[in-house]
């Protein structure tokens, strides 16, 4: 019986190993995820009013208007401050800050099902307001009515980005 | 029916007989006369040209087998490059490189609406002053958390970047 190993050239196997070495790489290559992977995760202030001002949303929150619209009652949206953070190992990472106002990534790690638990805080100066754990996929917004303020109130969003 | 040169040669050999002897030196009378001049000439051809042995009959046998085995051997390995394992590993690979390409370049998920694919999932929540209550509110496609009690910002305070 002809036997492929014994019996093909040399060069021909060579080139065989290199092919199935090739593919497989690009293979799990596709799949594969940094092992120290740096996240980004993007905070943003925003103000919501029911001024006759234009919207005025952040592009990655485009396609939220109606929603937020229907799930906060205001209908304009003001940028106050965004920022988007590199999450290395720091313990705690600023992600967002107004004045007296600031949000805080305190934890962040990516479960087997591939969405991440967050920590966040909410400081107004040197006071704690709030502290919440919250499991989030990538790139959705998390939403946190703040404070009243002027006419409308503050609204914190978070998201990881990939 | 027997040819000129059958007959010829029969008649030189002295195998022609009877009625196929006579006719034939009827048809031909002249040929007697050369009959001493044709014994010499076919002695002559047959002591020249006649089957030469050689005295290595094997070698053209074994050059001729040696040149079919190299024919034979290129046709294998020729057929062998085609073959079926090297098809096998082709598709491998061709099937491993449209897997990567399809996991990497096509987007999955919805992307006519971007609220697919959301997860947020609020776990837990703590507020430091217990007049402050924190409140889940999960709709579709959008988790928001209300903060209720807490103060007013003073409206003088400059928020802006």
């Amino acid at each position: 019986m002809w036997s492929f190993e014994e019996n093909a050239p040399i060069k021909l196997r060579e080139g065989c190993r290199f092919y199935l070495l090739a593919a497989f790489l690009l293979l799990f290559g596709a799949f594969a995820k940094p092992a120290i992977a740096t996240e980004h995760v993007w905070g943003c202030l925003l103000y919501a009013s029911n001024s006759p001002k234009a919207f005025d949303l952040p592009p990655r929150l485009s396609g939220y208007d109606g929603r937020l619209r229907n799930g906060l009652g205001f209908s304009n949206y003001r940028v106050i401050a965004q920022r988007e953070t590199a999450v290395g190992d720091q313990h705690q990472n600023l992600l967002v800050s107004a004045g007296e106002i600031q949000v805080l990534l305190t934890n962040l790690s990516r479960a087997s099902d591939g969405k991440y638990l967050v920590g966040i805080l909410f400081l107004e100066g040197t006071n704690q307001v709030m502290e919440i754990q919250a499991r989030v996929g990538e790139r959705s917004p998390l939403f946190i009515r703040g404070p009243d303020w002027r006419e409308g109130q503050i609204i914190i969003v978070v998201m990881v980005d990939s | 029916m027997k040819t000129f040169e059958e007959k010829f040669n029969a008649w030189l050999d002295g195998l022609l007989s009877g009625e196929e002897l006579k006719s034939f030196e009827n048809e031909h009378p002249s040929i007697h006369q050369n009959k001493a001049e044709f014994l010499k000439l076919k002695n002559l051809l047959r002591d020249n040209l006649g089957c030469r042995k050689l005295g290595n009959p094997d070698f053209f046998n074994s050059q001729i087998m040696a040149q079919v085995e190299r024919e034979i051997v290129r046709g294998g390995r020729h057929s062998r490059l085609l073959g079926f394992p090297r098809i096998a590993l082709a598709g491998i690979f061709a099937l491993c490189v449209g897997f990567a390409l399809f996991f990497s370049m096509i987007p999955r998920g919805n992307l006519a609406d971007p609220g697919s694919g959301y997860v947020a999932e609020v776990l837990k929540t703590r507020t430091a002053d217990p007049k402050v209550k924190a409140t889940v509110d999960n709709q579709k496609d959008m988790t928001i958390i209300k903060l209720e009690g807490s103060d007013k910002l003073p409206p003088d305070k400059d928020l802006n970047r």
